[in-house]
């Protein structure tokens, strides 16, 4: 079963999250901020993140920053309610950039394509 | 009478009485003891020989030569009454001793004082004008006849003495006496006219100078001003004037003012006499006419044009004269240097008057004049006076002159300041949009989490797959209501900060297509019938196709829009070389101009509940393709009266990061 960390401070959109990415059926790890995130990659080895940026204390490009010093391989998603962070070009090391909607189909299409293409990079 | 005498010798003026004997070192004799009845000197016979020589010669020289010389001569005695007077006092100097009174109803009375004593600078300008510039002795004494003719005469008085302090005796009678001798300096009528001339001349100028001075005006109407003053018959008077100006190291004509020639003179001449306009009358008939009063001297004025810098030889003549800087008189005549020839030969005058206008030792201008058609000498004195002139129209030129700058420079500072306040307009209108776009991503992002969890949830409670028909529903609404807000946000957010655009090679007819086909049901619901004329050719471009949907899909919705009772909307495309255009025209009815003016702005809106947003985002849109988006109105009678056009490069080019 895929491990999947989900950084958000919002408990609604925790909650959302939970009910639809096991649904899915991953196994979903949550942190409520930046630094939580970090500690919480470092413990469970997720194989992919779902991240938010606009976080209390340390935000989600510089928990992103911090992870992907220890393993660049992870793939990650920033997933948040501003556009405009498709501007900041911390960003784009991010593997995929989805705007915040109830709607969590390409959500759910990111994540899955994230992981099929790192499993397909696996078997060849 | 005589008892009085004494009183009215007191009452003389003080400043007179150094005219009259007081030197007598006696006490004054009784009142009447020096009068002609008892004895006085001029009527006694005088005593043999040269007992009394000075008294009694004195009577019969001075008798003999006012007679021949025809001068008026009164003696008054040592009280300043009158002890006899000439014949020739009443002839030449009717009503001398005042009041109008013969003068031998004068003898005994004091010498009045004289209200025709002139002030000295005018009795010597008087003087000048009538003795060439001697001025004869004595105090200079004017007299308006009843006529209004005027006399002006020299006073001469000289004190008489007794002779011979050995005759003491004779003398204890108070004799000595004033012989005063009145020398007629009336050249008659010749000296009245120029008296009245000068008069007039004077009150010309100080109209003129009053003209100048009360009106603050532009250069060029100083530099007319001074030229009417110069040719009017109320000013100077002379037939033609010139104004030259300073340029570099030339003299160039600038304005000219008179008749051409003497069939114009005439005609010009004529009118002047018929209209008889005052100095003022004709220079506000000058400004408001505008043009040059007379274009052919004007133009002639054009043609002048004197170096200022040259040979030796040239300094003679009239470069020499306005180095000088004094008013001068040149005269045409053979073997004058070239410029001052050429000059005699482009005017035709005879005799110039040539005057430097100077402010300090810099040259300003200089104006000529002359009288070409009626070749009248021109006098010192017409030079004097433009000379004096030249001084208060150097003076008004360049107060002109400052005026005229002081005016550029307020219409340059305008200039500045509105294009400064149309900058700053701009700047706010950005400053306006850009705390609108902060706000709006601040508001967005706290609404569209909330957002994201009850659509989200409600979705997800939907996914759970609910039994009752009620509760489905309800999470169905939810979802769409969610779904919509969120759609508006991202119309908000979008304007704001456009999304990164992904380039992709595309078809635009395709495009154009697809932006059309998702308002099919919107269009057949308004009566609205669509048609697309795609150019002949595959348009392929690279570009974000997103954008462009987005910007043609705003250009539709405002058709359909203005064509509530059905209509037709057509679209096109068409290709120019690395250019593409879209074309979106329907049978609305127009968009009046000032709607035009501000159809892109922001939240600008006619409609009611409209978000102002649409067309500002199909213009952001098209911007970020690097394209123009343009409205265009025909009020040509056709079917489609708006026309919005988007043209796109297509050339090989990465797609437009934003």
């Amino acid at each position: 079963m895929k491990r999947i960390l989900v950084a958000d401070d919002e408990p609604s959109i925790r909650k959302l999250y939970e009910r639809e990415l096991i649904r899915e059926g991953y196994e979903v790890h949550f942190a409520s901020n930046g630094q939580e995130a970090v500690q919480l990659s470092a413990r469970v080895h997720p194989d992919l993140i779902v991240m938010d940026i606009r976080m209390p204390g340390m935000d989600g490009i510089e928990s992103m920053r911090r992870i992907m010093e220890e393993d660049n391989q992870i793939p990650i998603v920033i997933n948040t309610a501003y556009t405009s962070y498709k501007d900041n070009f911390l960003c784009w090391s991010a593997d995929a950039y989805v705007t915040k909607s109830s709607d969590l189909t390409e959500l759910k299409a990111a994540i899955r394509g994230l992981l099929e293409g790192e499993r397909s990079a696996q078997n060849a | 009478m005589l008892s009085e005498a004494p009183e009215k010798r007191k009452a003389l003026p003080s400043g007179l009485s150094g005219e009259f004997p007081t030197v007598d070192a006696r006490a004054p004799s009784p009142a009447g003891s020096d009068s002609l009845e008892e004895g006085g000197l001029w009527n006694q016979r005088p005593p043999r020989g040269s007992e009394f020589p000075a008294g009694a010669n004195a009577k019969d020289v001075l008798l003999g030569l006012t007679e021949t010389l025809g001068l008026g001569a009164f003696i008054s005695d040592s009280h300043g009454r009158i002890l006899w007077t000439n014949d020739a006092i009443e002839a030449e100097f009717p009503g001398i001793f005042a009041l109008g009174r013969p003068a031998d109803e004068a003898l005994g009375e004091a010498v009045p004082p004289d209200p025709g004593l002139l002030p000295d600078p005018i009795a010597e300008q008087l003087e000048r004008r009538s003795f060439g510039g001697r001025a004869p002795e004595g105090a200079l004494r004017a007299r308006i006849l009843p006529g209004g003719e005027m006399k002006t005469y020299r006073h001469h008085s000289f004190h008489l003495a007794p002779a011979s302090p050995a005759r003491p005796g004779r003398l204890a009678a108070g004799k000595s006496c004033t012989v005063h001798c009145l020398i007629n300096t009336t050249p008659e009528k010749k000296l009245a006219d120029t008296y009245r001339t000068s008069q007039h001349e004077l009150s010309s100028v100080k109209e003129i100078l009053d003209i100048l001075y009360e009106s603050i005006t532009s250069t060029r109407d100083v530099m007319n001003l001074i030229l009417v003053a110069v040719t009017s018959r109320f000013g100077f008077g002379f037939n033609r004037a010139f104004f030259l100006q300073v340029q570099g190291d030339l003299l160039r004509g600038h304005l000219g003012i008179g008749p051409a020639n003497p069939a114009d003179a005439n005609r010009i001449w004529s009118r002047l006499a018929e209209s008889n306009p005052t100095l003022r009358e004709s220079l506000r008939l000058l400004s408001q006419t505008g043009g040059p009063p007379d274009p052919a001297t004007a133009e002639l004025a054009m043609r002048i044009c004197i170096p200022l810098s040259g040979s030796k030889a040239a300094e003679a003549g009239i470069v020499g004269a306005i180095k000088g800087g004094k008013a001068t008189l040149l005269y045409r005549r053979d073997r004058l240097p070239w410029v001052d020839d050429e000059l005699f030969k482009l005017l035709g005058s005879h005799a110039l008057a040539v005057v430097p206008l100077r402010i300090g030792q810099e040259l300003k201008g200089v104006l000529l004049a002359d009288n070409f058609i009626t070749q009248k000498p021109i006098s010192d004195e017409d030079l004097g006076l433009l000379k004096t002139f030249s001084g208060y129209a150097g003076i008004a030129l360049e107060r002109s002159r400052l005026y005229d700058d002081l005016r550029q420079n307020v219409e340059k500072l305008q200039e500045a300041n509105s294009e400064l306040q149309s900058n700053q307009k701009r700047l706010m209108q950005a400053e306006k949009l850009s705390a609108i776009g902060e706000l709006a991503g601040f508001v967005s992002h706290e609404i569209r989490n909330p957002l994201v969890a009850i659509g989200g949830l409600a979705r997800s409670a939907l996914a759970d797959g609910s039994e009752k028909p009620e509760t489905v529903e309800a999470l169905s609404i939810i979802a769409n209501e969610v779904n919509r807000l969120e759609r508006f946000l991202k119309e908000t957010l979008d304007f704001v900060k456009p999304s990164a655009t992904l380039a992709d090679d595309v078809d635009l007819n395709e495009v154009v297509l697809e932006s059309l086909a998702t308002f099919r049901e919107e269009l057949v619901a308004n009566g609205i019938e669509a048609g697309f004329e795609p150019a002949e050719e595959e348009i392929s471009a690279r570009l974000d196709p997103h954008l462009l949907r987005g910007a043609l899909s705003n250009l539709i919705k405002n058709a359909i829009e203005a064509m509530h009772g059905g209509g037709r909307l057509r679209l096109r495309s068409l290709q120019k070389g690395a250019l593409a255009r879209i074309q979106v025209a329907d049978t609305g009815p127009g968009i009046p101009p000032e709607v035009q003016r501000r159809i892109f702005d922001p939240f600008f809106t006619t409609k009611k509940g409209g978000t102002g947003l649409g067309l500002a985002m199909s213009q952001q849109s098209v911007k970020s393709l690097g394209g123009t988006i343009a409205l265009e109105t025909h009020d040509d009678g056709g079917e489609f009266r708006t026309e919005f056009s988007i043209t796109l490069p297509i050339g090989r080019k990465e797609g437009v990061r934003q």
